[in-house]
Parts: C-alpha cells; sequence; structure tokens
C-alpha cells in the first residue's frame, strides 16, 4: 500500500516534472513563436517599407490584369459623384466585366475582351463597341514598364485606409506644368489600386476613382457577367467605320515640345468625311500622351479650345493645315505643341 | 532659378502631402524669395485655369445623348450640357485647403469667394503670364474664349482616336463614356441576328455606310 503512494508520488513527481518540462518546453515554444511571429511581421513591415515605389507599380500591374473584384466604385469629377457597380472576370488573360450604374436607369455595359455591349434598358437598345484597352477601370494607370525619367517623382507618401482596407499612397509629381499628377491607394496586400486621382498642378482634383467596397480575388460566376435584361427585342447599333490606318513618315515637326515628350508614331489615317487623309503624330512622356492631328484647312471656322474630362484640346492654322492637338495634359501643354509644329 | 527638389517640395506642399515641419521651412522660404512666389503664383494660375473646364455631362445624360442619335426626344428631365460655372477654391483635403490659402496669402493673390471664372478674369488682366519652367514664361489666355462649346465633329473624331491610339496609357473607361456621348447622329443600325459573329457585326458596321442610318429611325 506504501509503495503505491510512494510510487504515485514519484509518478506525480514525475508528472509534475514532467509537467514542469512541459510549461517550460511550451512557453519556450511560445516564447519562440512569438519571436518568430515577431521577426516574421518586423519581416513583412521592413519588406513592405523596402519594396520601392517603382515595385508597387510593377505589383499594381500584374495585380489588374490578373484579379477578380466585386465593389461599388465612385466617380468624381467637377464636384459631382456617381456610383458604379463592377463585376470583373479574368479568363484565360481575356477581361470580363459587367458594370451597371447606381444611377438613372440602369444602364450596363458588359464587356467581353475588346467587345463591348451599352445595354440601354429604356431605350431597348444596344450599342456595341469595340474597346482596345487591355483595362477597362485603370488604363489610366502607369505601366509596369513604364521608367519615370526626370518629368515625374514617384514616392510613397503615407499609409492610409480605403475601402476598410490597409492602402498605401503613391504619389506621381510632375516636375513641371505641363503634365498632371496622380495619386494611387494600393492594397498594401495585393497591389490593387483602390483609389486613383488625376491631380492639376496646384494640387486641383480633376477626377477621382475610388472604390467605396471591394471584394478581391472573389469566385464571379459567368451568369453574373451576363446582361440583367433580356435582349431579344432590343434593337443593336454598331458604332461607324474607323479610320485606316498607314504607317507613315510626315514632314512636320516641333523644335518646341515639352521636355521629356517622345516621338511615338506617324501615321496617315483616312477618317470618315474626311477628302485628304490626316496625319496623326502621337507624343508621350512615358505617361502623358499627346496627339497632334494636321489635316488641310477647310472653310469655316476653327474651334481654337476644348476640353472633354482631363483631355484638353487645341488647334491651329498653319501653312494651310488646321493643326490640332489633345491630350489627357493641362491646357498649357496642348497649346504649345500645336502652336510649335512646322512643316519642314 | 527653381531645380527640381524645390518642385516636388511646392507640389507636395499644395497638395498636403509635405511634412509640417518641411512646409514651414517653405512658407518661411517663399516670404523671403520673390522669384520662387512667382513660381507658385504660376502653379495657382495653372489651376484656375484648369478649373475653368467646362463642366461634363453626367454619365446620366448618356441616355439623352444615344436617344438622340437614335432619332427620338431627348426626355426632358435630361438637360443639354452647360457650362457651371468653376470654383476656385474645391474641398480636396483640409490640408491642401489650408497650404493653398498659406501660399495665396503669402504671395497675395486674390482669395475670391466668388464662384464665375469671369468674375476673377474681369478683376485681373486679360492675360495671365503662367511660369512653366525656368527657361520659359508661357503666356494662356485667360478668358471666356477657354471655356467653349463642346467639341466639334470632327473634334470628336480627334478625342476618338486619340484614345484609341493611347490605349494602354490613355483612354479609361470614364472618358469612354464621354466619348460615347458625342457621337450623336453616328450610330449604324445592326441586326446581330444575322450577324451573329461580333466580326461580322463590326463588318456591317463598317460596311454599311449605304445603309440607313440609326437616325433614320
Amino acid at each position: 500500500m506504501l509503495l503505491q503512494p510512494v510510487n504515485r508520488r514519484v509518478t506525480l513527481r514525475q508528472q509534475q516534472g514532467t509537467s514542469q518540462a512541459v510549461k517550460v518546453t511550451l512557453r519556450m515554444i511560445a516564447q519562440r513563436s512569438a519571436m518568430a511571429l515577431v521577426l516574421v511581421f518586423t519581416m513583412l513591415a521592413v519588406n513592405a517599407e523596402t519594396v520601392t515605389p517603382n515595385e508597387w507599380l510593377e505589383r499594381m500591374s500584374v495585380a489588374i490584369k490578373t484579379m477578380n473584384f466585386e465593389g461599388t466604385v465612385i466617380r468624381r469629377r467637377n464636384g459631382q459623384s456617381e456610383a458604379l457597380k463592377v463585376l470583373h472576370k479574368v479568363i484565360d488573360g481575356v477581361v470580363h466585366e459587367k458594370i451597371i450604374t447606381q444611377e438613372g436607369n440602369g444602364l450596363e455595359i458588359i464587356r467581353n475582351g475588346n467587345e463591348v455591349h451599352c445595354i440601354l434598358p429604356d431605350k431597348k437598345s444596344v450599342l456595341i463597341e469595340r474597346w482596345s484597352d487591355d483595362s477597362t477601370l485603370f488604363s489610366t494607370l502607369p505601366a509596369s514598364e513604364l521608367r519615370f525619367g526626370s518629368e515625374y517623382d514617384l514616392s510613397i507618401v503615407r499609409e492610409e485606409r480605403v475601402a476598410g482596407r490597409r492602402a498605401l499612397l503613391l504619389a506621381i509629381r510632375p516636375h513641371d506644368g505641363y503634365r498632371f499628377g496622380h495619386r494611387i491607394w494600393l492594397d498594401r496586400e495585393t497591389a490593387f489600386p483602390l483609389r486613383t486621382e488625376l491631380v492639376a498642378g496646384d494640387g486641383a482634383l480633376l477626377e477621382q476613382l475610388k472604390f467605396a467596397d471591394i471584394k478581391l480575388d472573389v469566385e464571379i460566376p459567368q451568369q453574373a457577367l451576363m446582361s440583367s435584361f433580356n435582349l431579344d427585342d432590343y434593337t443593336w447599333y454598331a458604332e461607324p467605320a474607323r479610320p485606316e490606318i498607314i504607317d507613315a513618315e510626315s514632314d512636320w515637326s516641333s523644335d518646341e515640345i515639352p521636355a521629356g515628350f517622345r516621338l511615338l508614331s506617324t501615321t496617315h489615317e483616312i477618317m470618315e468625311d474626311a477628302d485628304s487623309p490626316v496625319t496623326h503624330i502621337m507624343y508621350s512622356d512615358g505617361l502623358a500622351t499627346v496627339s497632334v492631328f494636321i489635316a488641310e484647312k477647310k472653310d469655316g471656322p476653327v474651334q481654337q479650345r476644348s476640353t472633354v474630362g482631363a483631355s484638353n484640346s487645341y488647334s491651329v492654322e498653319r501653312e494651310n493645315h488646321l493643326i490640332t492637338a489633345i491630350g489627357e495634359v493641362p491646357p498649357a501643354t496642348v497649346r504649345r505643341i500645336a502652336v510649335s509644329m512646322r512643316q519642314k | 532659378m527653381m531645380n527640381d527638389a524645390i518642385k516636388i517640395q511646392l507640389s507636395a506642399f499644395v497638395d498636403g502631402e509635405l511634412p509640417e515641419n518641411e512646409s514651414e521651412l517653405l512658407v518661411r522660404r517663399l516670404g523671403q524669395d520673390i522669384a520662387l512666389r512667382h513660381q507658385v503664383a504660376g502653379y495657382m494660375q495653372l489651376g484656375r485655369l484648369l478649373r475653368g473646364e467646362r463642366e461634363l455631362a453626367r454619365m446620366s445624360q448618356l441616355r439623352g445623348r444615344i436617344a438622340a442619335a437614335l432619332g427620338e426626344d431627348i426626355p426632358a428631365e435630361v438637360p443639354a450640357v452647360e457650362f457651371v460655372p468653376s470654383r476656385f477654391f474645391r474641398p480636396v483635403a483640409g490640408v491642401a485647403i489650408a497650404a493653398s490659402v498659406a501660399v495665396a496669402a503669402l504671395i497675395g493673390l486674390r482669395t475670391v469667394g466668388g464662384n464665375n471664372e469671369a468674375e476673377f478674369a474681369a478683376g485681373n488682366a486679360e492675360f495671365a503670364a503662367v511660369a512653366i519652367d525656368d527657361s520659359s514664361m508661357y503666356t494662356e489666355q485667360l478668358s471666356s474664349e477657354f471655356v467653349t462649346d463642346g467639341p466639334s465633329d470632327m473634334l470628336m473624331k480627334y478625342y476618338l482616336h486619340h484614345e484609341e491610339q493611347s490605349a494602354g496609357s490613355g483612354a479609361n473607361i470614364l472618358t469612354r463614356l464621354v466619348t460615347l456621348e458625342l457621337r450623336e447622329g453616328k450610330l449604324v443600325k445592326i441586326d446581330p441576328r444575322v450577324n451573329d459573329s461580333p466580326d461580322d457585326a463590326f463588318a456591317a458596321g463598317e460596311s454599311s455606310s449605304d445603309s440607313a442610318p440609326a437616325t433614320g429611325n
């Protein structure tokens, strides 16, 4: 009987010893785990902070091209806002997208690759367009291959929350007044752009896209990407013929193009209702693009300037030609380019 | 002379993104550097010119415009494109406003509470010098001419074409919607039940110059 308690005591002691050893081991494991976690978090934090702005842009470019998402985008321009519901899915590299206006009578835009259907339910009409953009919402954002030269400064400004997610604010600031700046809030986890802004030289907001809510990498059923309406009795329309484009050389050029803008292409284009080809010269600074159209001057008034969205145009008569510069740049830029074009 | 570092600093300051300590230093420098103040004035002036742009039709107007293209009456509730006067101070961010006001106060810019570009133009010289860079002064006309009517047909084609050609660094959906809206009377009716494939549909559109335009209804 005594043995039992002794043995029991021994056993208990052994058990206590074992238990203590286990506790110590567990404590050590816990401490080491905590240390490991701290180390991991520290490394993550260091990694997040050591990723360069250009690397963030590259990550963003990949995220835009590959991620599925569903959310509500708020578009703000000229002090007015409107909401769009967006579903976006990439299948074998092809974009499938559905955009529904949340105001008015429910205009729907269905995109399957390059083909876009604009559905007007109240008019029972569908307009078919062909868009060449890879990305619908974010095609104005810089591509990953963009290398910022002396024309822009790219920096990470701070961390904020957008659509309930942690986001890093990237600022792309031009060095002069010939181009606009960009602010991009990237999801810290995926580098997806949660909010983008186009800003003028004095910081004035020209255009903003912001997700009010978003689900990233969600499964979107194919059915959800189809029109919500029965289109059987709808009338279908296509856009008019597109101009024929021929690569060409031109004897028009400018010696006063703003710094950083380089010649991208020169083509001759035969446009609808045009008697003669129009010369189309494109310049880009890697982010902003300006087109110069040179056509034979016709009788009638010339519209010197116009604005569509953040794009501006400026037209000038020169040597019996009408020269029009257009681009998503400040008015001063298109004007300088247009007035400086000369025929060799 | 203003170097790139100062330009970036100014830009960040106006954006409300410059740290407070750097802002103080910059404000102090602005108080002493006349040339720099002129450069800031240029930035501010450019912003005003930009804000003088005409109001764009909202997406809800797209329906009305396309309805017009389809030969139907534009619904009464859809207003025609109208000019909405610009505003000098748009609430972008508290800090940005504070920064702008601080600069405006320093350089003596007119902090008008008015909401019309014309008011500003009337109270200032007809031409405003906009300093773009160190090497040149650029003169931008500040007058009602800057705010023009909507693009002409030819300009509309140019806008569309520019956007298509600069895809990748060009048009986004928002611009597309605006330009779609501009495509009045230029739609080509097709029958997808006859031309099932998208290519056929586009081919129909491209070769249908002889066919009845959509506006014929």
